[in-house]
């Protein structure tokens, strides 16, 4: 499963991942291998990604929307703090 | 003909305005090589938010929500235009500002014949200072938009422009700017950015037998709301993105061509200084041997 993670000026994480925990805007969802296509607006909080080696790697995501389609996740925050 | 220190003079004043040309050709080629680093960084979010954005719009069509949206629904007469045009504030940019001007007032007159009204929203001095010269009244203007431009800043203009249009006091949008479309082209160009063009967008297809069927949080119609009005800031952000890029490589490019003449005309000046030095010379030789021989007769 493919993630990518950007803002209007700039990518911040793009690659293969395992899991994507996101802050929906109706509370936290997890999302892993062939999720059902899904989009929801994001709320604040924190973006947590799992990599393939099961190293975690966590931003600060505020604003935005996301989609998961075709196992391809893309976060488009508009303000990220990694 | 010039004596020689007239010439002298003028070469020294070539050489100087050589030297600020050159320096402005350096400064342009370090914000292009910026510019294009944030018009790359940006691509991204925009083509992946234009994406999704055209597939909600096919997703809703069959339901009649995406069209009915204040953002997508043309206006039953359209009577009201706005042209946003995006010119820079400063010259010594070669055809720049002019090109994006010429077009504006095609298009300005052509609205015209159609009996529009026109509301005129301009970006940089140098259209605010020609459409105050050619007596065109402009409806606001806006100064403080260069290479520094932050997204929040022109999202604060797109989104006057949707409340414009969404409250029905303008019935469509014109963007005039100039497009970047590599290093070594780019032209002015008009894009009509409101209402939402559904059909011309399909970028990437959403073949009939595959059509995802989507999960919404919150529901579908909150979710086109909220994208639409932030498709519109990342469109008009990108523009002027687009249009930063082509200014500097303009800029760049004049520069490039104002130090080359400056170079020749050195070169042919010298050439001058050399002759009249050499006529000075020659001159003074003749009278001093004129004077000897006349003290020896």
């Amino acid at each position: 499963m493919t993630c990518k993670l950007v803002t209007p000026d700039q990518l911040f994480f793009e690659g293969e991942v395992q899991a994507v925990t996101l802050p929906a805007y109706l509370g936290e969802i997890g999302i892993l291998e062939n999720h059902a296509p899904l989009v929801t607006l994001l709320s604040k909080g924190k973006l947590l990604l799992t990599l393939k080696d099961n190293s975690p790697k966590v931003y600060t995501v505020e604003g935005g929307i996301a989609e998961v389609r075709n196992n391809l996740v893309s976060i488009l925050a508009d303000h990220v703090e990694a | 003909m010039a004596t020689v220190r007239e010439i002298r003079n003028q070469i020294g004043s070539v050489q100087n305005i050589k030297k600020i040309t050159e320096t402005m050709e350096k400064i342009s080629t370090a914000k292009v090589k910026k510019n294009t680093k944030r018009l790359a960084s940006s691509r991204e979010y925009y083509h992946s938010l234009i994406g999704l954005m055209d597939h909600l719009i096919q997703y809703f069509k069959d339901d009649g929500l995406a069209t009915d949206h204040p953002l997508i629904k043309s206006h039953d007469s359209i009577a009201n235009s706005l042209i946003l045009v995006i010119t820079s504030n400063r010259g010594l940019c070669g055809g720049y500002n002019n090109n994006v001007l010429q077009l504006t007032k095609k298009l300005y007159s052509t609205l015209k014949e159609e009996e529009k009204a026109i509301k005129l929203f301009t970006i940089g001095k140098k259209g605010i200072s020609y459409f105050q010269f050619n007596k065109i009244p402009t409806d606001q203007t806006f100064t403080d938009i260069d290479d520094h431009v932050d997204f929040d800043r022109m999202a604060s203009i797109a989104d006057q422009l949707s409340d414009l249009y969404s409250t029905e006091k303008v019935d469509e949008v014109y963007l005039v700017y100039t497009k970047y479309l590599s290093g070594g082209q780019q032209r002015p160009a008009v894009e009509k950015i409101l209402p939402f063009d559904v059909e011309t967008n399909e970028t990437e297809e959403l073949s009939e037998d595959y059509r995802p069927i989507y999960l919404f949080e919150p529901a579908g119609h909150e979710v086109l709301d909220r994208i639409l009005p932030v498709a519109l800031r990342i469109k008009v952000f990108n523009t002027i993105l687009q249009t930063n890029l082509s200014e500097q490589i303009a800029r760049k490019i004049a520069m490039k061509q104002a130090s080359d003449s400056a170079g020749d005309m050195i070169k042919d000046l010298s050439l001058l200084y050399n002759r009249a030095r050499q006529n000075k010379i020659t001159k003074e030789l003749i009278e001093i041997m004129g004077a000897a021989k006349a003290l020896h007769s």
